[in-house]
């Protein structure tokens, strides 16, 4: 009984430590959000698990690139949805991608992509405009446009993973969203790049995913 | 002849001037929070509308490869959708390129007041044609296919 506070000290100091340590020390992994698919292989007794993953796209950039799904291979991106007019949410969300691009300016593995929803005004020149205003380096940093309908087709493949009813009308272009993707294509998190705390912990995320081969 | 004003009427001059300005300030902001309720009213919406415009533009596209006064009839109800929807899209898009911000500008009082004014009433207009085009698409979708 004499070694009670002892003891409670140190399991108090061992709780402590969890507490501390980040989560990658714990071995905990981010979660690959969007509908999980069990395939089981032809003739054998194997299940193969595959999860929702953004299939290929077709876009232009700020400078006339062409972009595909090939720029982001085996990298980690974050893609939201804009438009150079918007007078409330995309200027907040703006904002807080700054932080992203000033934080990973120089990480080869880190891309971002922001689509234009407003196809119409948002041209090429338009976006280069927006670009050059941002002082954004183009080649990490990549504003698209194209086809109406694939576009809005994109928006709902990011962010299907974090609406609970997939038929209900929702803002899911004009939500100030954030996802985040991993390397192998499979959204690992959607953040409100409204909200300063939540990119704080993208930021975090970011870090993480990046460490994960 | 020296005209003495008493401390009093001062403090009520500056007082009385504070708040008219405050007032002044407070009804530019109710003018610009009522033009961006209407927008952030519809502007989630935009989505709908795509997904409308893609279904409309597949039963059209059906439809004119059919014969008979019943799909002529139908080809015209989703043409004037298709128009409607078009309206309402391009409508939002060309207010919010459009709008600038009168608190910013360099401008009288005035004519701030009676900007806001007109462009509450533009955005008004294009709310209610967004909410009405997706209502009667919906309808229209829905007997069609």
């Amino acid at each position: 009984m004499k070694y009670f506070p002892v003891l409670l000290l140190l399991c108090i100091g061992a709780m402590a430590f969890w507490t501390w340590i980040d989560d990658d020390a714990k071995g905990k992994t981010l979660p690959i959000l969007g509908e999980v698919e069990v395939k089981e292989s032809a003739g054998h007794n194997l299940k193969d698990t595959v999860f929702h993953s953004i299939e290929d796209f077709d876009l232009i950039d700020q400078d006339s690139n062409r972009i595909t799904k090939d720029l982001v291979e085996n990298k980690i991106y974050i893609a939201d949805f804009f438009f150079t007019s918007c007078p409330t949410i995309c200027p907040m969300v703006k904002a807080q991608m700054l932080r992203a691009y000033e934080k990973y300016e120089d990480n080869d593995d880190f891309v971002m992509l922001s689509h234009s929803i407003d196809v119409r005004n948002d041209s090429v020149p338009a976006l280069k405009k927006y670009a050059q205003k941002m002082e954004i380096n183009t080649d990490k940093w990549h504003l698209l446009t194209g086809e109406k309908f694939h576009i809005y087709d994109m928006a709902k493949k990011y962010f299907i993973a974090a609406v609970e009813d997939p038929s209900a009308p929702g803002g899911y272009t004009h939500s100030g969203g954030i996802a985040l993707v991993d390397r192998q294509g499979r959204i690992r998190g959607i953040y409100d790049g409204t909200e300063v705390e939540e990119v704080d912990l993208l930021l975090t995320d970011i870090d993480r995913l990046l460490k994960e081969k | 002849m020296k005209i003495f004003i008493p401390l009093k009427v001062i403090f009520f001059i500056f007082i009385f001037s504070f708040q008219w300005s405050s007032c002044k300030q407070t009804s530019l902001q109710d003018l610009y929070d009522e033009a961006m309720e209407l927008h952030d009213e519809v502007m989630p919406r935009m989505g709908e509308i795509a997904d409308l415009e893609k279904q409309a533009l597949q039963i059209k596209f059906k439809l004119e490869k059919e014969e008979g006064e019943e799909a002529k009839q139908k080809l015209d109800k989703v043409k004037q959708l298709l128009a409607d929807l078009d309206v309402a899209d391009k409508g939002m898009w060309d207010w919010m390129k459009g709008f600038e911000d009168p608190r910013e500008k360099d401008w009288t009082p005035q004519k701030k007041i009676d900007y806001f004014n007109i462009e509450i009433e533009k955005i008004r207009l294009v709310n209610t044609q967004i909410k009405t085009s997706i209502e009667d698409g919906n309808t229209i979708i829905n007997n069609l296919k």
